[in-house]
């Protein structure tokens, strides 16, 4: 029976369900991308050569699923890829390594000096950075220190200082571009040449005077 | 006139009701097979050799049992549930959202315990807020706590690190930071203490707290923005 009427109202439904169905897999998967996990392309070369390897020769990038469920971002430990926002740009997303946690003593390495890009010369993060090395740098509560794996070209925590675990949007799970490298963790293994004594932030005891006066104001 | 066409038609209905049941008890007694349907193909395979559909039509569901009927009333409901809760979730991370605030350091602008902050998302991560602004934030010390302070400085600015009597040490605010403190200075921890807070970690903007009138009517009382102009105290000097 295909009088106007019933075209128009066979017209209708049709619009109305694939309506309600966009709306519907567009919101799950918004709901799933912001508290799951997500993927995502990692461009640059500071994670060179576990994370995209070819970026500076043939620009192809990795890309890597993210887990973003909260309560699992709450353990980061030494060695996890992690995905967050930038201190620099609130807008841009940032993928490094983590390489100590609060509580741990740092000694910086060498080779990591921040100096400009294109010609090497001094910035202002330069001067904060020279008057960390050579002494051993606590990691504040709260906070972590991410660097890059290739120390020639990252902007990472020997830039901007050690970020805050709140800015951490997703843990690394695996690789999942290109096909013949889906499901593997490149990255592990690394070893840092910035060393790490691992500690803790006192909680009670003797050192945790000051530390809870501070946090309780 | 119109009672009667009604009965004739209450009673038509009645009737093809009737006939239907009687033709289906009918069905049920008679010596002739039943017509296949669904169930058959399956549970006849091995003995007999398949009849095709009286329409003489194979679909797909001739050889796929359907499904068991759930009911329809449980199974809409728990799908439009699903529909309210992500639908909640995307109002809340990316509209408006309500939130109660706990804490004296908001004094007296946020009551110390039983205001709900009605909070924009659209100014999150640090977008169109200027100096002034009541804002939401994620805790840079504390992961998973959220405080709720104001804005003193913007990139660029400069601002005083301590309480005022306390030192005279400025800072000018890094790119992609901002400085935050407390109203109640005395009893707030803020900036002063955890430092400049990455703009990335603001949640959104405190649009006021929801204030009852008469116990009754909920409003919005708007924050005050809190930086007055300068005003020239002009007074005749005899």
């Amino acid at each position: 029976m295909s009088t106007a009427p019933n075209v128009i109202r066979r017209a209708l439904n049709g619009a109305y369900t694939l309506t309600t169905l966009t709306l519907f897999v567009s919101g799950t998967a918004i709901f799933l991308i912001d508290n799951v996990a997500e993927t995502t392309r990692i461009i640059g070369e500071s994670m060179t050569p576990a994370i995209s390897p070819d970026y500076n020769t043939t620009g192809a990038s990795d890309g890597l699923l993210f887990n973003k469920w909260a309560p699992s971002l709450r353990n980061l430990n030494r060695g996890d890829i992690v995905l967050f926002h930038s201190p620099n740009d609130p807008e841009k997303v940032a993928v490094k390594r983590v390489i100590a946690t609060e509580g741990d003593s740092i000694i910086l390495d060498a080779r990591r000096r921040p100096t400009r890009q294109r010609d090497g010369a001094e910035l202002p993060e330069t001067r904060a950075w020279d008057s960390m090395m050579g002494r051993v740098v606590m990691v504040p509560e709260g906070h972590i220190w991410v660097e890059g794996d290739n120390w020639r070209n990252s902007g990472d925590s020997n830039r901007y200082g050690p970020i805050s675990k709140s800015l951490v949007q997703g843990k690394a799970v695996a690789v999942v571009w290109p096909p013949k490298r889906f499901g593997t963790r490149p990255w592990e293994g690394f070893r840092s040449r910035t060393k790490v004594t691992p500690g803790e932030i006192p909680r009670d005891g003797e050192g945790a005077g000051l530390i809870n006066a501070i946090r309780n104001g | 006139m119109l009672r009667s066409s009604l009965t004739r038609l209450r009673i038509n209905r009645d009737a093809s009701i009737l006939l239907r049941l009687v033709q289906r008890s009918r069905l049920a007694s008679s010596k002739t097979p039943p017509k296949p349907n669904a169930f058959d193909f399956h549970q006849k395979r091995t003995s007999e050799t398949i009849v095709p559909p009286a329409s003489s039509q194979w679909t797909l569901s001739s050889f796929v049992r359907p499904l068991p009927d759930l009911g329809r009333i449980p199974s809409n409901v728990a799908a439009y549930l699903f529909c309210a809760c992500i639908a909640f979730h995307i109002f809340s991370e990316y509209g408006f959202v309500l939130e109660g605030a706990y804490g004296i350091s908001m004094l007296p602008t946020i009551a110390s315990d039983g205001d709900w902050l009605w909070i924009s998302k659209y100014y999150r991560r640090g977008r169109d807020l200027k100096v002034g602004d009541v804002v939401s934030f994620r805790h840079p010390i504390r992961p998973g706590e959220y405080a709720v302070k104001r804005i003193i400085g913007m990139p660029g600015d400069f601002v005083l690190r301590d309480t005022p009597e306390k030192g005279h040490m400025m800072m000018q605010v890094p790119n992609g930071h901002c400085w935050l403190v407390g109203d109640n200075l005395t009893y707030s921890r803020d900036s002063r203490m955890f430092g400049m807070l990455p703009l990335a970690l603001i949640t959104g903007k405190v649009l006021g707290p929801v204030r009852w009138s008469g116990w009754t009517i909920p409003y919005l009382e708007k924050l005050e923005h809190g930086l007055q102009p300068a005003v020239l105290d002009d007074g005749d000097v005899e």
